[in-house]
C-alpha cells in the first residue's frame, strides 16, 4: 500500500514537471468560455484577397450578433486571422451552419470554397453553401445583423419552413461537392436582402431566392419562381406548397404536398428516344371562392386536371431551363441510368451531346382531397348520403 | 526508506488453556469488573457458579440454576462432587444447553457466551449451563431496503433471531447451517448457510474455509467479513451482497448462493457476489416482470450517467466541444461568462462538496440532516449559482449524476461508482475524452478480471451466451423463471 501511496505521488510531482500547457496535457485544450461560437461564414472575393466575414448568431445572453472581418489571401488564412479577431476570444468554427457567398465571388468560382470545406476539420460537410443574390456575403451578413435577428436565424427558420413552401431547398458543401463531381454542375440555395421586418432593428432581412445553378464550379445563373418549383419536384426535393388556381369561375386555393415523380427512359431503334416523367401530387383544398361545387364529381375532376397543368408547366420549364443551359442540374442522366443500366450504357453514347435535344414527356397526375363541406361531412352529395347521415345522428 | 520497511506482525497472545478451575477462571477474568462468582454448596461440595453479568438472565440464573442447585431432595450432601456434576449434565438443574468443560479455554468461552459456569475445583471440571440474557432489539422493518410490496422483517444483532428469520423462510431441513468461531478478541459466532444438496459445494467450503481463516482481533464491523472474504480485498467493487432482508437473503440461497450471518452484524452476507446481482432489489419480484425489467435496465442506464456524465461534460467542455449542439454549447458558453474558474475545478469542486454534503447528512441525526441538504443543497448551491461562483450546467451534471447514483439499490457498489467518477473526471482533465475512454478500458478491464469465489464477476454479462444476458437486464414472468442461476453451478434439483 505504501508503494502504491508512494507510486502515485511521485506520478503527481512528474504531471508538474511535464511542461505542458496549463490546464491540460493536449493541446488542443480550450475553455469553453474563451470560445466565440460562429454561426455563418461569409465569403467574398476583393481581387485576388479573400474577405471572410463570421456572424456568430444571435446571443443566448442577449445582444447582437458578433461579427468579425479577416482578409488574406486564401480562405484559411483569413479565418485564421479572424480567429483572434472576435473580442479576443478564439472562433470555434466547427458548428458553422452556412457558408455564404456574394454573387459575384459565386461567378467567380466556388471551388476554393468546397476546397476548404472539404478538407478543413473544423468545417463540417454538412454545412450549407448558400449564395447570396444581388449583395456581398459579407454586406448581407452585416446589414442583417440586430439583437432580433441575423442571417444563422433567418436560414434556420428558411432550413424547416423552404421545403414546405416550395420555394427551394437548402443544399450542403456535400450535396454540391457531389453534384459538381457527378454531372458538373449542382444547385444551390440563394438568398436575397429583402426589406426589413418591424421592430427587427436590422437594417434588411433575408428572403429565399430561389435556387441558383453552379456549372463547372461557378455560378450559371438562377431559376425563376415555377423554374425552382420544377426542379424540387423533378429532384424529389419538393414537400409541399401552396398553389392558386382558376377553375370554373373559381379561385381555388390549394395545398400541393406528397408528391412523387418517376422518370422512365423510352428506347427504340437502338437509341434512346425520350424520357417519361410522371408526377403525382395531393392537392387538398384550402379555399374556395365563387362558384366551384367540391362535392361535384366533374367539378373535382376539372380541378385534379387545372393542378396537372400547373405542374407540368412547372416541370417543364425547369427542363427546359436545364437543357438551355447544357447543365444536367435535375440529375436526369443519373435516373435514367439508374431505370435500365445496361441499355443506357450501350445506347445513349455521349451523354452530354444527347442531354440537350433529349425530348422529356412530363405527365401530371392529381387527387383532390378535403373537399367535403359542412353542410356534407361525409364527402359526398345526395339525398342517399344524407339519409346515411340522419340515421347515423338518429 | 522506512516507507518500503516490511512491518512486523504483532505479537501473538496466548489463548487460555488447561484444566478449569474456579481460581483459574478469575486469573483470566482478572480485571473484569463484571465476572461475577458465587459459591455454592451442591451435593455437600464446594463449587462456585461463574458468569458474566449482563451477557446472562439473572432471574434465569437464580431460579433455573441455584435454587435447584441448593436443594437438597436434589443434590443431597451425600452425593459427592461427580455425581453432582453428572445430574446437572443429565438435566436436574433447568437449563437447555449444557456443557462439561475440561478446558479453560472452552469454559471462558462459554461464559463469553452467555452461559454460566458451575466449576468443581476438585474434579478440575466446570459444566456450562446456557441462560443467555433475553435482551435485544425487536425485529423491525428494513431501514436501508425499504419496499411496498414485501416482507417487512429484518436482521437484528442476535445470531439465533437472524437464523430463525431464515429457517422461518426456508422450512427445509436442506437448509444447513454451519457454525464457526472468528475474532481472536471478540469470539464472535458466525455461521454459513445453505442449501444442501442443491447449492455448489465447493463455493460452500471454500466460504466455510475463508471465514474459518478470518484472521482479526474482532468482527465488531461488516467490513471485516468483506475483506477477509474477497477474492480480491484491493478493488473498491463489492464482491459480497450484503442484505438487511431475510426475504432477499432466502431468495439468494435458491440461486445457488451461500449465506453468511454473523453474531452482532444485522445484516446478512451471499456469496459469491456478481456485478448484476447489485442491481437486483426484491421489489422485482413484487412488481409486474415488465415494469421490474424496465426498472432494472433504467439503473443499469442511470449508472452509466452517474459515472460517466461528469467526466463526460469536463472531457466535451475543456476539449471536444464541437460534439455539442449548437445552441447548448450556446447555453453553456452563456452560463459561464461571469464563473471565474475553469471548468476542471469548478466539477471537482463540486464533486468534492457533494461529497461533503453527504458525509455530514450520513453522520448527522435526522433532523439535522435535513437541515444540512436544504442549506447545502438549496441554499448554499443556489447562492453559488447567483454569486456566479459556479455555472448552473455544472450544477445540473454534477446533481444528475448524483441522483443517478442513488439509483443504484447497493450503496457499497454506488461508493465505488463514485470514487471511479472521480477518477474518471481527473483522467477527463487531463486529456479528454481519450482519457474518459482510457479510464473507461480500465474499469471495464478491471471488473472484467475480478472473480468472486471462482464465479466471474461479470458473469453472464462475460462468458454467457445471450440467453443469460437478457436474464441479467431484465425480470422474466414467474413462470418462466428459474430459480437457479447456471453460472453459479448448483448441484442436484
Amino acid at each position: 500500500m505504501k508503494k502504491l501511496t508512494a507510486a502515485l505521488l511521485a506520478a503527481a510531482l512528474c504531471l508538474s514537471l511535464s511542461g505542458c500547457s496549463v490546464g491540460g496535457l493536449f493541446s488542443n485544450y480550450r475553455e469553453i468560455d474563451s470560445l466565440e461560437l460562429v454561426r455563418t461564414i461569409a465569403v467574398d472575393k476583393t481581387g485576388d484577397a479573400v474577405l471572410a466575414t463570421a456572424g456568430s448568431g444571435p446571443l443566448a445572453e442577449g445582444g447582437a450578433p458578433h461579427i468579425s472581418q479577416a482578409e488574406a489571401s486564401t480562405l484559411s488564412l483569413a479565418l485564421e486571422e479572424l480567429q483572434r479577431k472576435p473580442q479576443g476570444r478564439e472562433a470555434l468554427l466547427s458548428h458553422t451552419e452556412t457558408l455564404l457567398v456574394g454573387e459575384d465571388t459565386a461567378r467567380d468560382g466556388l471551388d476554393f470554397v468546397l476546397d476548404y470545406a472539404e478538407r478543413s476539420p473544423d468545417i463540417r460537410l454538412k454545412t450549407n453553401l448558400v449564395v447570396a443574390r444581388g449583395s456581398g456575403a459579407g454586406e448581407l451578413l452585416k446589414k442583417a445583423a440586430s439583437e432580433r435577428s441575423s442571417v444563422a436565424a433567418a436560414l434556420e427558420t428558411m432550413k424547416d419552413s423552404l421545403p414546405a413552401s416550395g420555394k427551394g431547398c437548402l443544399f450542403t458543401c456535400a450535396d454540391a461537392a457531389c453534384a459538381l463531381a457527378e454531372r458538373g454542375c449542382a444547385l444551390l440555395m440563394a438568398v436575397e436582402a429583402a426589406p426589413p421586418v418591424e421592430d427587427d432593428g436590422a437594417e434588411i432581412s433575408v428572403a429565399p431566392a430561389g435556387l441558383a445553378v453552379l456549372k463547372d464550379g461557378r455560378l450559371a445563373g438562377f431559376l425563376t419562381e415555377d423554374e425552382t418549383a420544377g426542379a424540387l419536384l423533378l429532384t424529389g426535393c419538393f414537400r409541399g406548397m401552396n398553389a392558386d388556381i382558376e377553375y370554373g369561375g373559381a379561385r381555388v386555393s390549394l395545398h400541393l404536398s406528397g408528391a412523387k415523380c418517376s422518370l422512365e427512359p423510352v428506347f427504340g431503334d437502338g437509341r434512346l428516344l425520350r424520357a417519361d416523367a410522371a408526377l403525382s401530387v395531393q392537392a387538398d383544398l384550402d379555399a374556395l371562392s365563387g362558384s366551384g361545387d367540391p362535392n361535384n364529381e366533374d367539378w373535382r375532376r376539372g380541378a385534379e386536371e387545372a393542378v396537372s397543368e400547373l405542374l407540368c408547366k412547372m416541370a417543364v420549364a425547369a427542363l427546359a431551363r436545364s437543357q438551355a443551359m447544357d447543365a444536367d442540374f435535375l440529375g436526369l442522366g443519373e435516373t435514367l441510368c439508374r431505370r435500365a443500366p445496361l441499355r443506357f450504357g450501350s445506347q445513349c453514347g455521349n451523354w452530354a451531346e444527347l442531354f440537350p435535344r433529349l425530348e422529356v414527356r412530363v405527365t401530371a397526375g392529381t387527387v383532390l382531397r378535403r373537399t367535403y363541406d359542412i353542410d356534407n361531412p361525409l364527402g359526398a352529395s345526395g339525398g342517399e348520403k344524407e339519409d346515411h347521415w340522419n340515421e347515423l345522428i338518429s | 526508506m522506512s516507507l518500503f520497511r516490511k512491518k512486523e506482525p504483532p505479537a501473538a497472545v496466548p489463548e487460555p488453556s488447561g484444566p478449569v478451575t474456579s481460581a483459574r477462571l478469575a486469573e483470566v477474568f482478572d480485571g473484569c469488573y463484571d465476572y461475577e462468582r458465587r459459591d455454592v454448596r451442591a451435593g455437600g461440595c464446594q463449587a462456585a457458579l461463574c458468569f458474566i453479568d449482563g451477557l446472562i438472565s439473572s432471574n434465569a440464573v437464580a431460579e433455573l440454576i441455584l435454587r435447584p442447585l441448593t436443594d437438597e431432595r436434589r443434590f443431597p450432601p451425600a452425593l459427592g462432587a461427580r455425581e453432582a456434576a453428572q445430574r446437572i449434565l443429565g438435566g436436574t438443574v433447568y437449563a437447555y444447553t449444557a456443557r462439561e468443560r475440561r478446558d479453560l479455554g472452552d469454559a471462558a468461552a462459554d461464559l463469553l457466551n452467555g452461559y454460566c459456569a458451575v466449576v468443581f475445583d476438585g474434579l478440575r471440571l466446570a459444566v456450562t449451563l446456557e441462560v443467555k440474557s433475553s435482551e435485544k432489539r425487536s425485529i423491525d422493518q428494513p431501514k436501508e431496503e425499504k419496499v411496498v410490496k414485501g416482507s417487512k422483517d429484518a436482521f437484528i444483532e442476535v445470531l439465533k433471531s437472524n437464523t430463525a428469520l431464515v429457517r422461518k423462510k426456508l422450512r427445509s431441513p436442506a437448509l444447513k447451517i454451519r457454525q464457526t468461531t472468528i475474532g481472536r478478541k471478540t469470539r464472535t459466532q458466525a455461521v454459513i448457510v445453505y442449501l444442501g444438496g442443491f447449492t455448489n459445494r465447493s463455493i460452500a467450503a471454500e466460504a466455510e474455509r475463508r471465514l474459518a481463516a478470518v484472521d482479526a482481533e474482532g468482527v465488531l464491523s461488516s467490513a471485516v467479513i468483506e475483506e477477509n472474504l474477497a477474492d480480491t480485498p484491493n478493488t473498491p467493487f463489492p464482491q459480497m451482497l450484503t442484505t438487511e432482508r431475510p426475504d432477499k437473503f432466502c431468495t439468494n440461497l435458491l440461486e445457488g448462493r451461500v449465506g453468511i450471518l454473523v453474531d452482532g452484524l444485522p445484516v446478512g452476507f451471499l456469496v459469491p457476489g456478481t456485478f448484476s446481482q447489485f442491481f437486483k432489489v426484491p421489489e422485482d419480484h413484487a412488481s409486474h416482470f415488465l415494469v421490474a425489467s424496465a426498472l432494472t435496465i433504467l439503473r443499469y442506464l442511470s449508472a452509466v450517467l452517474a459515472v460517466f456524465l461528469p467526466a463526460f461534460y469536463v472531457a466535451v467542455a475543456m476539449y471536444h466541444q464541437e460534439m455539442i449542439p449548437a445552441k447548448l454549447v450556446q447555453s453553456i458558453i452563456a452560463s459561464r461568462q461571469s464563473v471565474p474558474f475553469p471548468a476542471a475545478f469548478e466539477v471537482l469542486a463540486m464533486l468534492i462538496s457533494f461529497e461533503l454534503l453527504q458525509e455530514a447528512g450520513l453522520r448527522l441525526p435526522n433532523p439535522a440532516k435535513e437541515t444540512v441538504s436544504i442549506i447545502g443543497a438549496l441554499i448554499v448551491g443556489q447562492a453559488a449559482v447567483e454569486a456566479k461562483v459556479v455555472s448552473p450546467v455544472v450544477v445540473i451534471v454534477i446533481a444528475l449524476s448524483a441522483i443517478a447514483g442513488y439509483t443504484t439499490p447497493n450503496q457499497d457498489l454506488n461508493a465505488a461508482f463514485r470514487l471511479c467518477r472521480l477518477i474518471l473526471v481527473i483522467l477527463a482533465i487531463l486529456l479528454g475524452l481519450f482519457g474518459l475512454s482510457l479510464g473507461c478500458v480500465l474499469i471495464v478491464c478491471h471488473l472484467a478480471s475480478l472473480e468472486s469465489f471462482g464465479v466471474p464477476y461479470m458473469s453472464p454479462f462475460a462468458g454467457a451466451e445471450g440467453n443469460h444476458l437478457l436474464r441479467a437486464l431484465t425480470r422474466y414472468p414467474m413462470k418462466k423463471k428459474r430459480d437457479r442461476e447456471p453460472e453459479l453451478g448448483p448441484e442436484g434439483k
